[in-house]
């Protein structure tokens, strides 16, 4: 007895050595991985720009170091700036495509050493922010997405950013204006519409959006439950905005032949729709993917219909699904924009900004940055770069309008409007 | 001459008395404690509080913008809570629903944990060997693929996908979709649905913590019953339901509490028919960037599990005792279960076959199907195992183990989970310790509520306030008590060690509370400090609790995401992580693969600590 009582203690006292010698040792690696923010060399290049806004003894220190309100620097410029700065560079991203992005990056650019890290929305801002806040910049690329125009509101267009937009002109200039107005667009998704092509193989039964409010389709109607996160939220909003809600009064007369009479506390159509959407008992998933699998899953006599990411559209070869998309009359709702950034305070901001030109898809005709978001059901910004195989051309989906001011004002009463129906 | 020699002993014996308390090893432990649970407890309390009294610059537009600033004070959060339109639909129903899951998952996780432990340790069973690892699995299944199980079977035609087992088998008896929907609905989604997944899930509390408490009941005590000619039932009920009342407790505490403040299983089995708790609700406005009402309402659940502390204290009292560990020798003789032996061997068997046996499979098989769903031979593969990178499979991703970040993952998550249930077991013993003996008076009882803290502060909130907190020196006065920890492995353990104390100190605390005082006395009469009676005497004494404290903490924190993902760096990443990776990445089969992998890992820990357990514990007593 005495001899294994020895034998456990001796365990115990190895495996609490281990421990602390794990401990120890992750704290020297994890401390050299902590990039020092205070390398700020005087900015050589800070002269050269031509297109700052401000007169440069407004900026701050590292707004002159980073160069960050110059468009016209080329890749070559970039390239050697950012090997001089320490030849590194770090990402935080919601995609979990970045590694493909890394590798590439890394194979045109030798010397330069690219780290992602990938993470979900809000944790993404929430880390951000508290490494900022506590002066540990880790990371100098941000990818996430501006759903409700907060990111600009918040952390761009503010005394003190946090973040900033990179502005490309080379690239810009292949850009719709609206969505480069408040953020550096990388790849846009859709809230889309599906229905089973198994179940309806002569088209969707549903063309114009009013008829999701039909007694018909009470209970058939798939989606997440808009209160469950940013997107979802931001996406109802889209339809409470003016310019849609008047799209929508139109879609309804066109639809029924007559005006539109609105209830009690719907301020427009946008509201109106959103009431009887939720009064026809639409079915809530916990997932996009769940809502989407409810669609198009073969072998269903009477299958909903439902709105999905419309990146599901590829799990019809991955998962042998029978999704159909339908381009909704008036509109889709409004898109999802992926942006990029710039962190405050990083320390290596051409490559940052290197990086995200190469993920925009450069000018120089090499699309491998690009290359992994243009996959079917996400659409490039670019009028210069062909979106995937298979996904009907950006400009003939009908999609809403997306004014970022009015979606970021509108957010939280539409929110509490829905939340209010129950 | 005369009173001057009297104020002299007055002030030596204050002096004593001071001396006395100070150099008490116990009190300074105990002062210790307090100090370091304010500080890294109440202070991320304070911290969330007082932000529920900020207007954020995200609400300026909801308030009206005019007049108001970011950063003043404001009512605005709570006032939304309590007393606005929105009251009844974010927070009376929610927290209905909330403490009617609660009560329920609290009364069959116990009564299904408290079942089997006794059958594992107290009754004659057979194949115990077997059951005993077995039942703890279904603990470390994720709860996700519960509910997933759960919908496989009872999935209605309306909700669309393919329909559940049971449900198939109506449509081809030929039962009319409105009939099954009326039968199979209230089972396959709502609050019956959440109740019987999550009492699977958490009845592991009840059953680690019970069957420690049993396995230190003296069989003397219950033999004593039956020479006084008392039933089984009244032996079970008068003499060892009160003996291991504080680890049920305990459970319960653990329970009730994990059952109102999860989320995941509420989230899959309730959206269909539209049941949200208070859960839900703090998850929906944490994910829409409501932060401040999320606080609010996190505050609310801890308050409520406070209450359900303050209750246990109550009950518990401070006068009763329920020492099993004394002086005298143990002795454990197993009840003859008679003529019911066979049935509920076939019962637990039926159980373990259903509950835990398929689950696993069904994980492994989808693991190695390329297309979900599609159950035919040429759709078997390892590719998600060990493929090296097919554009065509995956975006391109490599299987597992051929993923560079495995290794690093895996390592990373063992030191992790190992470091942590190692100190966080020994730290939740300590507190355990204190909880115990100041049983009924107030440093007990203040240490019994702050511990409870961390376990419903959201995980991101937690995550995010220690990042600030431990992102810069902390200085006082000048003097760098800790350095900057960010980025560091250190951080990440200070982190979950908080935050799973709860576990470790209910396990700590119900253990402590059998072991009977007089072998302490024993020892301090024998002139033993109080280092070497804690270090010789209780320590080994509480090695039951220690071992379920381990492994409450050990799974916990194997399948922790949300908690660290803010605190770690690229080069700290987990295995949750991976998975989570995977699943962002559209490859489920790959994270099953990750989810086997730290199932198997955590299987085999619970393996050999029962094995190294039981068989200690067998010498001990032939000894």
């Amino acid at each position: 007895m005495y001899k294994h009582k020895k034998w456990l203690a001796a365990l115990m006292a190895v495996v609490m050595i281990a421990g602390l010698a794990a401990c120890g040792g992750g704290s020297s690696s994890g401390g050299s991985t902590t990039p020092a923010t205070t390398t700020t060399e005087p900015a050589q290049s800070g002269g050269e720009t031509t297109t700052t806004p401000a007169a440069t003894s407004d900026l701050t220190e590292w707004e002159q170091f980073a160069n960050i309100f110059a468009t016209d620097e080329t890749d070559e410029e970039l390239y050697q700036l950012a090997l001089e700065q320490g030849g590194e560079v770090s990402i935080y991203s919601i995609s979990s495509r970045t590694p493909k992005v890394k590798e590439a990056f890394e194979a045109k650019y030798p010397g330069l050493t690219c780290t992602t890290f990938d993470i979900k929305t809000n944790e993404l801002l929430e880390k951000v922010t508290r490494e900022h806040e506590a002066g540990q910049t880790v990371a100098d690329v941000v990818h996430i997405k501006d759903q409700d125009g907060s990111l600009f509101k918040e952390y761009i267009d503010v005394p003190d950013p946090m973040l900033y937009n990179y502005k490309p002109a080379d690239i810009f200039a292949h850009i719709d204006p609206q969505y480069t107005a408040t953020a550096t667009p990388l790849y846009i998704e859709l809230t889309q519409l599906f229905y089973n092509t198994e179940a309806y193989p002569d088209g969707s039964p549903i063309t114009n959006i009013w008829q999701l409010t039909d007694p018909e389709w009470k209970g058939k109607v798939t989606m997440q439950n808009p209160l469950d996160n940013i997107s979802w939220g931001t996406w109802i909003t889209g339809f409470c905005c003016e310019e849609e809600a008047e799209r929508l009064a139109v879609a309804y007369k066109e639809l029924y032949g007559e005006d539109i009479v609105l209830s009690d506390g719907c301020p427009n159509a946008g509201y109106e729709f959103l009431k009887r959407l939720h009064e026809n008992d639409p079915i809530y998933y916990a997932s996009s993917d769940a809502t989407a699998e409810a669609v198009g899953t073969r072998g269903q006599s009477d299958p909903p219909v439902g709105f999905s990411a419309s990146s599901k559209i590829r799990k019809n070869k991955d998962n042998d699904w029978c999704l159909g998309v339908v381009n909704l009359y008036p509109d889709t709702g409004i898109p999802a924009v992926n942006t990029l950034y710039v962190v405050e305070g990083c320390a290596h901001p051409a490559a940052a900004k290197l990086l995200i030109r190469y993920m925009m898809g450069g000018v120089d005709g090499d699309l491998g940055g690009y290359k992994p978001f243009n996959t079917q059901g996400g659409w490039p910004v670019r009028d210069d770069i062909p979106g995937a195989e298979g996904d009907m051309p950006y400009s003939e989906i009908n999609v809403a309008p997306y004014n970022v001011e009015e979606l970021y004002v509108s957010y939280n009463t539409v929110r509490d409007f829905w939340q209010m129906l129950g | 001459m005369k009173d001057s020699e009297h104020s002299y002993s007055r002030v030596r014996r204050l002096k004593n008395q001071i001396k006395a308390v100070v150099t008490n090893p116990y009190n300074v432990i105990v002062l210790v404690a307090i100090i370091l649970l304010t500080y890294l407890i109440v202070f991320p309390l304070v911290d969330m509080l007082s932000r529920t009294f900020v207007l954020s610059q995200r609400d300026l537009r909801a308030v009206g913008g005019t007049g108001h600033v970011a950063g003043e004070f404001t009512f605005y959060y709570w006032q939304k809570l309590f007393a606005s339109d929105l009251t009844k639909s974010l927070l009376v129903m929610p927290l209905l629903h909330s403490l009617e899951i609660g009560f329920a998952v609290s009364v069959g996780s116990i009564v299904l944990g408290a079942v089997l432990a006794w059958l594992m340790v107290r009754s004659d069973l057979p194949f115990k060997p077997f059951f005993s690892l077995a039942v703890i699995i279904p603990y470390m299944i994720p709860s996700w693929v519960k509910s997933q199980a759960w919908l496989s079977m009872f999935r209605t035609p309306r909700i669309g996908g393919s329909p559940g087992f049971f449900t198939a088998l109506m449509l081809k008896a030929g039962i009319s979709n409105e009939v099954i929907e009326a039968i199979i609905a209230p089972i396959a989604y709502g609050p019956l649905a959440i109740v019987v997944v999550l009492s699977l899930h958490y009845y592991a509390y009840t059953y680690l913590l019970v069957s420690a408490a049993l396995n230190s009941i003296n069989s003397e005590l219950e033999e004593m019953g039956e020479i006084q000619g008392a039933s089984k039932a009244l032996i079970l009920r008068r003499i060892t339901f009160p003996l291991v009342l504080p680890a049920m407790l305990s459970a319960v505490i653990l329970t009730f509490s994990k059952a109102i403040g999860t989320f995941g299983v509420i989230n899959y089995l309730g959206s269909p028919v539209r049941f949200r708790t208070l859960s839900s609700e703090l998850y929906s406005n944490s994910q829409s960037q409501n932060t401040q009402i999320a606080f609010a309402m996190a505050i609310l659940m801890i308050c409520i599990a406070a209450i359900s502390v303050f209750i246990n204290q109550q009950l518990i009292g401070s006068r009763k005792s329920y020492a099993t560990i004394g002086g005298k020798g143990g002795r454990s003789t197993p009840i003859g279960l008679g003529v019911w032996k066979p049935l509920i061997t076939v019962i637990l068997l039926a159980f373990f076959v259903v509950a835990i046996i398929m689950p696993v499979l069904i994980l492994i098989l989808e693991s190695c199907m390329l297309q979900q769903g599609t159950y035919s031979l040429e759709n078997f593969t390892l590719y998600y195992w060990a493929g090296s990178g097919n554009p065509d499979i995956m975006e391109g991703l490599p299987g597992i183990f051929k993923n560079e970040q495995f290794l690093l993952s895996l390592f990373n998550s063992c030191r992790l989970t190992l470091v942590n249930g190692v100190f966080g077991t020994i730290f939740g013993q300590i507190l355990g310790y204190i909880c115990a003996k100041g049983r009924g008076r107030f440093h007990g009882k203040l240490v019994e509520q702050l511990v409870f803290i961390p376990y419903l502060i959201p995980s991101i909130a937690f995550g995010g306030i220690y990042l600030s907190m431990f992102s810069r020196p902390q200085q006082l006065f000048g003097v760098t008590l800790i350095p900057a920890l960010y980025g560091t492995f250190t951080l990440l353990t200070v982190t979950s060690v908080v935050k799973h104390l709860p576990f470790a100190s209910r396990a700590g605390t119900s253990n402590m509370l059998q072991i009977s005082g007089e072998l302490e006395e024993a020892a301090t009469i024998e002139g033993a400090g109080f280092f070497k009676r804690f270090i010789k005497i209780v320590f080994p004494l509480s090695k039951g609790g220690f071992i379920s404290g381990f492994m409450l903490i050990f799974v916990s924190i194997m399948k922790e995401l949300d908690l660290i993902i803010l605190i770690m760096t690229p080069s700290t990443t987990t295995l949750p992580y991976l998975a989570f990776q995977y699943q962002n990445n559209n490859a489920p089969q790959s994270s099953d693969c990750v989810a086997i992998v730290m199932f198997s890992i955590v299987f085999l820990v619970y393996a050999l600590a029962n094995i190294f357990g039981d068989a200690d514990l067998a010498k001990s007593m032939a000894g």
